[in-house]
């Protein structure tokens, strides 16, 4: 990602979303992967990576937006490593009609930046272990799309990772989800035609 | 939810002393100025937005204390591992900046993780 899909995102993107009840309704892209654009800032193991998939055509059409942590710790399990999501988001098939014709109009987009997170997972060789939190603004239809996309949620007797909350409050409502191995092979299998 | 725009403005304000109301200030320390800074304020303010990531909460400059709760907890873990285990294999693992720390009171111990 750079910062020109950042300032384009902003411009032409943002504002449709702004538009929607969308759990990212708000979000400001400047802020959420400004700081890591170089690719070089770090917490302690934890590396930040920020991504745009996108189109070209007379311009090149960003379709989503997607800022990943590696050498997360794994939701349920914490001594094992994973990458966690922190922030994705899919342009507006409305939107996105209006940028491209139908025939270059990459679909489904947010299990493709699933998938990306999912292969960055596999190639830091932590075997697929993906976790995320599921915004309480994205209401039930949010939490439906994980677990259609094979993710479990993570059982709220079980504390999230250190660093990722804050402790004295109530960590864990149930929002969060993660893939095991198994759920992220048959997750990624959904793509290996358009590998 | 994913830690909120509120949060990036509190720590504009308490890291950057960005004037909160002036949105484009707070973009501008995320892009320019957050990757200068030392690595250590870099941490602080890393440290402060994943504490706001999960269930929706107040953000406030005081609800992520530099040294959060939970890394007490931590290191005491880490305390007990190489106590129970040292000269062997997990004590090669620690960073070498580690140090045990002493007991919390004991109320502060309750919401420590892990139980």
């Amino acid at each position: 990602m750079t910062i020109d899909d950042i300032t384009w995102w902003s411009s032409e993107i943002q504002p449709a979303i702004a538009g929607t009840v969308r759990a990212d309704r708000d979000w400001r892209w400047q802020r959420i992967a400004g700081p890591y654009l170089s690719g070089t800032i770090r917490l302690g193991r934890q590396r930040f990576s920020a991504l745009t998939l996108g189109v070209q055509h007379d311009q090149f059409v960003r379709c989503g937006m997607l800022l990943m942590i590696s050498h997360a710790s794994h939701l349920p399990d914490q001594m094992r490593r994973s990458v966690y999501v922190w922030y994705f988001a899919d342009a507006p098939r409305t939107r996105l009609a209006e940028l491209l014709p139908p025939a270059l109009t990459p679909r489904p987009i947010a299990s493709a930046l699933l998938d990306v997170a999912l292969c960055e997972s596999f190639n830091q060789r932590w075997a697929g272990r993906l976790g995320l939190y599921a915004d309480q603004r994205g209401g039930d239809e949010l939490l439906a799309f994980y677990g259609r996309s094979g993710m479990s949620s993570l059982s709220p007797e079980i504390r999230p990772p250190i660093r990722l909350v804050e402790l004295g409050e109530t960590p864990n409502d149930g929002r969060f989800f993660f893939h095991s191995t198994v759920s992220a092979i048959a997750a990624s299998r959904r793509f290996d035609t358009m590998r | 939810m994913p830690t909120p725009m509120s949060a990036y403005v509190v720590a504009a304000q308490k890291f950057g002393t960005v004037t909160p109301s002036d949105e484009q200030a707070v973009d501008k320390f995320f892009v320019d100025t957050f990757p200068s800074l030392p690595q250590k304020k870099q941490e602080q303010v890393l440290t402060f937005l994943l504490a706001h990531e999960g269930p929706a909460r107040s953000v406030t400059s005081e609800s992520a204390p530099e040294a959060p709760k939970a890394m007490v907890a931590f290191a005491l873990t880490r305390a007990t591992i190489v106590k129970k285990f040292a000269g062997k294999f997990f004590s090669n693992r620690l960073p070498r900046s580690f140090q045990p720390v002493s007991p919390p009171p004991a109320k502060q111990r309750e919401h420590q993780w892990p139980a």
